[in-house]
């Protein structure tokens, strides 16, 4: 039997909760504009090689592009003049590259921000991002040895960039992971003693990687920073390829689970209640954002702090609730990497002309981590 | 109600401190005993292992040519090859380990936190980020080292302040570091010192100034290859006891440390108060913050003398305080002398290990390897503890 105190909180309640699905709809529609329209803009905007373009001629580049790329696929006898149609144009070559970057950069970003959402969604705490866990260590241990091992020809292997990085990552994570958890001393929850051990194990690695910095030839040196911090990037068809397969297995298997990382988010016993084991979800959270944010670090260097708080600005913007949390961490992870890209891209430093995106990401990062810090609420233990 | 005192029991307990309290310089004399062998082991018995044929011929007749230039040097006659050299160089290491050790105890006990220490706590960091700095826009391209050995001639036409202006961008940057550092994590820790703020804070710091370093290298290696600056920031990140042999250096690094050493040692019994918390010292009647400054400040004055002579040398300041706990237990006026002898003792230790595998002049890589997977070994013990104070 309903009261009448009943039927006015549930009317209130549904007219508060049809209030908010439009105010996330809002807020959705104006962040994917938000997104369109930087990426229009970063195509044509002025960098430290490149002048302005203007967005037409940006346009008729890309449509240019796309046609030509059609007609090598279908063998049209528009590929043989190929040659011609490009020398009339403005800028062909700087827009492509730069659109090929860029989609480079959004699908790394979207990639960090997801991976960063995931590892603090499953683990409960705020600042537990894969690269605290000793990740981005690891990607630098393999693209080291990657260097010293190969020298030039390390620019353009993407492939076998991968295989040492991840091989590097997933034995330093494994490592950290078991140190907490004996640190932790068979307690459910070892995250606090996973970031502290993975802290300690960054740090000295850290000190491995800046003596080896010191002792190599000045070449490597350069070939090293250039992959490390972000200012190449490969453009050719396999690691776009490589990054596709890497997106899709990643992200696929979170977007079925979705509702399963709800309640794993919410706390393990209310998870079993629900029928679901959270350590297998936890698991399958840990393969993934793993592999995602491996990937976007091969890709676009040393910049995990995206990772760390994107999802701190997705929760202040859309509340609590992991689905959301997760959809707009990837758009805003992809929007904040690729104005980095931009920023970077318009100074003029030494003779390579960018400065590092990764200097960039960890001046914009480092407030936010503290503001991050401040505010939480409980202790720290 | 009647309290009993327990007169006969309080003169037992008197008597059982005094004990302890002997027993424990007992031990002090034994470690400071320790140090002088280790110290002649490591003058004279450490020879470079690494590129040579190795038979104990050959290592007898290095360490007795040694011993020979001694006697050469003792009664000024002869050849002596460079062995007083040896022997600055090695009271200088004595120096920045005890120097490191105590300010790891006393970061420590401040902090009331078993995790803090000069690494840490971004000091070091904080220090390296100033004196790269300097070296990037102070000094020409020409500059081999990050003290003026080479540069006599130089250094004696500057005027005063150009003179100290590396020490002084070492301690602004040493400052600025742990007051970041310290400050935030204190702050997100809502007054109390917790460790996972201040590892993470720390750690995110020194990772950033690495990073700074890296594109430093970088672009100095793009505009200006064979650029002479970067052996000047090897030195200052990788920590080395190369460019201080003679005894002026031995002088220079040691006063300010013997000075600082002393304020430490003689501030020691107020330490062990202020470890119990802010209220009981206040109740006590105590300046907590007067004597908090003094401290902190003395400390960190110590770490950017290291950091300005001989770079940065990781982990050691936060391993030695936790030995000497196990050794003496956590009394401030027996573990802060302990702590700064067993420092000056693994100090030696590991560059004579170092100097043996051929990898002398990188010291923070073989203190950060070996005392880093102790400070691991560590961490993971006190989580198992879990003890309140000391989480």
């Amino acid at each position: 039997m309903q009261t009448g105190h009943d039927v006015i909180n549930k009317s209130s309640l549904h007219i508060f909760r049809a209030e908010e699905r439009h105010r996330t709809r809002r807020l959705l529609v104006i962040s994917i504009a938000a997104f369109v329209l930087l990426f229009a803009f970063s195509m044509c905007l002025r960098t430290s090689q490149v002048d302005l373009i203007s967005p037409v001629v940006a346009m008729q580049n890309l449509f240019t592009w796309l046609k030509l790329v059609v007609a090598k696929w279908l063998d049209l006898p528009l590929y043989l003049e190929s040659e011609a149609i490009i020398s009339k144009l403005p800028f062909y070559f700087e827009t492509v590259a730069r659109f090929k970057i860029s989609v480079i950069t959004v699908v790394s970003g979207m990639m960090l921000a997801l991976a960063g959402a995931l590892y603090q969604g499953v683990f409960r705490n705020p600042i537990a991002a894969p690269t605290m866990l000793g990740v981005a260590s690891g990607i630098e241990l393999g693209i080291l040895v990657m260097v010293l091992k190969y020298a030039n020809a390390a620019y353009s292997m993407t492939a076998k960039r991968y295989r040492y990085c991840y091989s590097f990552a997933l034995v330093i994570l494994l490592i950290v992971m078991l140190t907490g958890k004996i640190a932790s001393r068979g307690k459910k929850f070892a995250v606090t003693d996973m970031l502290l051990v993975g802290a300690a194990i960054s740090q000295i690695i850290n000190v491995l990687i800046s003596y080896y910095r010191f002792e190599m030839e000045d070449e490597l040196l350069i070939v090293f920073q250039e992959i490390s911090s972000g200012i190449y990037i490969n453009i050719q068809t396999i690691s776009f390829i490589i990054l596709g397969v890497a997106f899709i297995v990643s992200v696929i298997p979170i977007h079925l689970l979705r509702y399963s990382f709800n309640a794993v988010c919410f706390s393990d016993d209310d998870a079993f209640t629900m029928g679901i084991n959270p350590r297998i979800i936890r698991f399958i959270a840990l393969i993934c954002g793993t592999i995602m944010i491996t990937a976007a670090m091969v890709h676009c260097g040393n910049v995990g702090m995206i990772s760390l708080i994107v999802p701190h600005i997705c929760r202040y913007l859309f509340g609590s609730d992991f689905k959301k949390i997760y959809y707009a961490s990837g758009i805003f992870g992809g929007m904040l990497l690729l104005a980095c890209r931009d920023i970077s891209g318009l100074f003029y430093f030494g003779y390579s002309g960018v400065l590092p995106i990764g200097s960039i990401v960890s001046m914009i990062a480092a407030p936010i981590f503290v503001i991050v810090l401040l505010q939480q609420r409980k202790g720290w233990e | 109600m009647q309290i009993d005192f327990g007169e006969k029991n309080t003169f037992k307990d008197e008597e059982t401190r005094r004990l302890g309290v002997s027993k424990k310089n007992r031990s002090i004399v034994i470690l400071a005993i320790s140090l002088v062998l280790v110290y002649i082991y490591s003058v004279f018995f450490t020879v470079n292992l690494y590129g040579n044929n190795l038979s104990l011929a050959w290592y007898l007749q290095i360490v007795s040519r040694k011993i020979q230039d001694f006697s050469n040097f003792i009664l000024s006659r002869g050849a002596t090859n460079g062995i007083h050299f040896t022997i600055f160089r090695h009271m200088i290491v004595v120096l920045v380990g005890a120097a490191l050790a105590g300010c790891g105890a006393v970061y420590q006990g401040l902090f009331r936190n078993a995790m803090a220490g000069p690494s840490t706590l971004g000091v070091q960091a904080g220090g390296l980020l100033g004196g790269m700095l300097y070296v990037y826009f102070f000094t020409d391209s020409s500059s081999i080292s990050i003290k003026y050995s080479e540069l006599q001639a130089a250094y004696q036409e500057m005027d005063v302040f150009h003179r100290n202006m590396q020490g002084i961008c070492i301690l602004v940057g040493c400052f600025v570091g742990i007051i970041l550092v310290a400050g935030i994590s204190k702050m997100a820790s809502r007054g109390k010192l917790s460790t996972l703020p201040l590892i993470l804070t720390g750690f995110l710091f020194s990772s950033l100034i690495n990073s700074v370093a890296g594109l430093m290298q970088y672009y100095m290696v793009l505009t200006n290859p064979g650029d002479l600056r970067s052996n000047a920031m090897r030195s200052l990140m990788m920590g080395t006891f190369d460019n201080t042999f003679t005894l002026e250096h031995l002088l220079l690094v040691g006063m300010p440390i013997l000075v600082c050493l002393s304020v430490l040692l003689s501030l020691r019994s107020k330490i062990n108060v202020l470890v119990f918390g802010d209220d009981e010292a206040l109740s006590m009647g105590m300046r907590v913050n007067l004597f908090h400054n003094i401290l902190l400040t003395v400390c960190t004055i110590m770490v950017a003398v290291t950091i300005s002579f001989c770079g940065q040398i990781g982990f050691i300041g936060l391993i030695i305080p936790h030995i000497g706990r196990l050794l003496v237990g956590p009394d401030y006026r027996v573990l802060l002398p302990t702590s700064m002898i067993l420092g000056g003792i693994v100090m030696l230790l590991v560059y004579s290990f170092a100097i043996s595998v051929g990898y002398g002049s990188n010291i923070n890589l073989a203190t950060s390897l070996i005392s880093g997977t102790l400070f691991i070994i560590f961490l993971i013990t006190y989580r198992r503890k879990r003890n309140a104070d000391w989480a």
